[in-house]
């Protein structure tokens, strides 16, 4: 999950180009930053990875901090390169808050989520259940849940206060929990 | 607190009512994949492993190494620093640990081989730690040696990089000064395969001098002076046979190279250059703020992207 321990000597090893370095740094993240994008229904997830990466690596000299720091920095990266994604395409983030989504959501959402032998979610019903949140709680739970990001790393990366990102992860979980049933 | 900033928020609107506010550590637990004491959490918390399940993958295995060693040529070359000198200690610490790894991992003689690599090759994070404790000596000299390596293969430009900031960090300033104006001279009027050689020269005949200090200074300032000085009057020798040839046109492009190469050679490049490098890191050390954003804000957005640039 996290290189720990190896982080400084394969941070410094990267800040002088080593790929086995680089190869470290990917293989921990890749995976956290794709699942993010993806969540954020990013096209070309994979292309947006190597981007994100590619920033990494060209500005590695400016970064100083241990790898909490690193992770919240690597995703503030990720999380630009979204909304220039979004920018250059002519679209707006996907804000999910009116009736349509919250229609399509409840009827596409078939997940027993309670049966635990249900092994993952299909792309829709994942889709359907991150449509309930506004783009805000979103930002917050994607960084949260996928990222691991602890409040005070997912406040830096959204430029916002604790207590802001406090609130709207709340909020989600109580949307979710009313979309989810009574019957928990 | 929490559950007071929350309290408005849940009743602008209606249906949310009914529905109360979690314990922080309760929604810690559920986001982080724990399961919260607040069983009405119990199935968000699951909801949302399933959801982080499906979404995060792994990058295939085949991918990884051609993936990082595009970023790992990326990483723009070490330039002087100051967060870097300070973090000395420590960077000494973690090029040691790099340094044991690597001779564990390659042997003494793919050690030896790392002390040939010059910047590109994939040995040369490896030379690099291994000088940063001390086991190969890494000064400016074998710099030199590694610049006029790359100059030799085509990499002008990548050479001069690392040689002046080579010199620079040795506090070669005039040395470094009189480098980069010969090889601009040069660059300006002469053909590819003759900067690089020419460059290779000076390189080599830099690190072979024994002399550092000002001394240097002023005998590459003096061999930098010669050579632009020829590379003046080749440019001009070469507009007068053409001027022969062709009266028309040539005049003025020759005219132009040579002004260039004077403007050139009078104005100190390392500062230019320099002044870029830092300029676009620094900016960037610290995560920038994005005013008001909690993602719905697209039009904000921040430097580290847009400098962007495939290598």
């Amino acid at each position: 999950m996290t290189l720990k321990e190896q982080f400084a000597s394969a941070l410094a090893a990267a800040r002088t180009g080593a790929p086995w370095a680089w190869e470290a740094i990917y293989r921990d993240l890749a995976g956290v930053v794709g699942g993010y994008l993806r969540g954020h229904g990013a096209p070309d997830v994979e292309d947006l990875v190597s981007e994100t990466f590619l920033s990494v690596a060209k500005d590695i000299h400016s970064f100083s901090g241990d790898e909490d720091a690193f992770r919240s920095w690597v995703f503030t990266i990720a999380h630009r390169r979204l909304q220039d994604t979004w920018r250059v395409r002519g679209r707006r983030v996907p804000v999910a808050d009116g009736e349509e989504s919250e229609a399509r959501a409840e009827r596409e959402w078939q997940g027993n989520v309670e049966d635990e032998a249900m092994a993952s979610m299909s792309t829709v019903e994942v889709e359907a259940l991150i449509g309930h949140l506004t783009a805000a709680q979103r930002d917050v739970i994607l960084l949260r849940v996928i990222g691991d990001l602890s409040v005070a790393q997912t406040a830096h990366v959204l430029s916002t206060s604790e207590g802001a990102v406090r609130a709207l992860q709340n909020r989600a979980l109580r949307d979710l929990r009313k979309v989810l049933g009574d019957d928990a | 607190m929490t559950r007071n900033e929350n309290g408005p928020l849940g009743d602008d609107r209606g249906e949310m009512k009914n529905y109360k506010s979690f314990a922080e550590r309760d929604v810690d637990a559920a986001v982080s994949g724990r399961v919260p004491a607040d069983p009405e959490l119990a199935a968000v918390r699951l909801a949302l492993s399933l959801m982080k399940e499906s979404l995060v993958m792994e990058p295939r295995t085949e991918a990884i190494s051609s993936q990082a060693a595009q970023f790992a040529a990326a990483v723009p070359p070490t330039t002087v620093m100051p967060t870097v000198r300070q973090a000395s200690p420590w960077r000494r610490r973690a090029g040691a640990a790099i340094a044991v790894a690597a001779i564990s991992g390659f042997g003494l003689a793919g050690a030896a081989a790392a002390d040939e690599a010059a910047p590109g090759d994939p040995m040369y994070g490896v030379d690099q730690a291994l000088e940063s404790v001390g086991i190969f000596d890494g000064g400016t000299p074998e710099r030199l040696d590694e610049a006029d390596r790359l100059a030799s293969q085509g990499d002008v430009d990548e050479a001069l990089e690392l040689a002046s900031d080579a010199l620079e960090s040795d506090g070669e300033v005039e040395a470094a000064t009189g480098l980069r104006n010969a090889a601009l001279a040069v660059a300006s009027n002469s053909s590819g395969d003759d900067v690089r050689a020419r460059v290779s020269e000076m390189l080599q005949w830099m690190a072979d001098q024994d002399s550092r200090g000002a001394e240097f200074g002023a005998a590459v300032s003096e061999r930098a002076r010669q050579i632009s000085g020829n590379a003046n009057e080749n440019a001009s020798a070469n507009r007068n046979e053409k001027a022969n040839e062709k009266a028309n046109g040539n005049e003025k492009a020759n005219g132009k190279a040579n002004e260039n190469a004077n403007e050139n050679a009078n104005k100190s490049a390392i500062g230019d250059r320099n002044e870029n490098a830092i300029g676009d890191g620094g900016e960037n050390a610290v995560i920038p703020a994005d005013p008001g954003s909690q993602g719905k804000a697209p039009e904000t957005h921040g430097a580290p992207d847009q400098t962007f640039g495939r290598p």
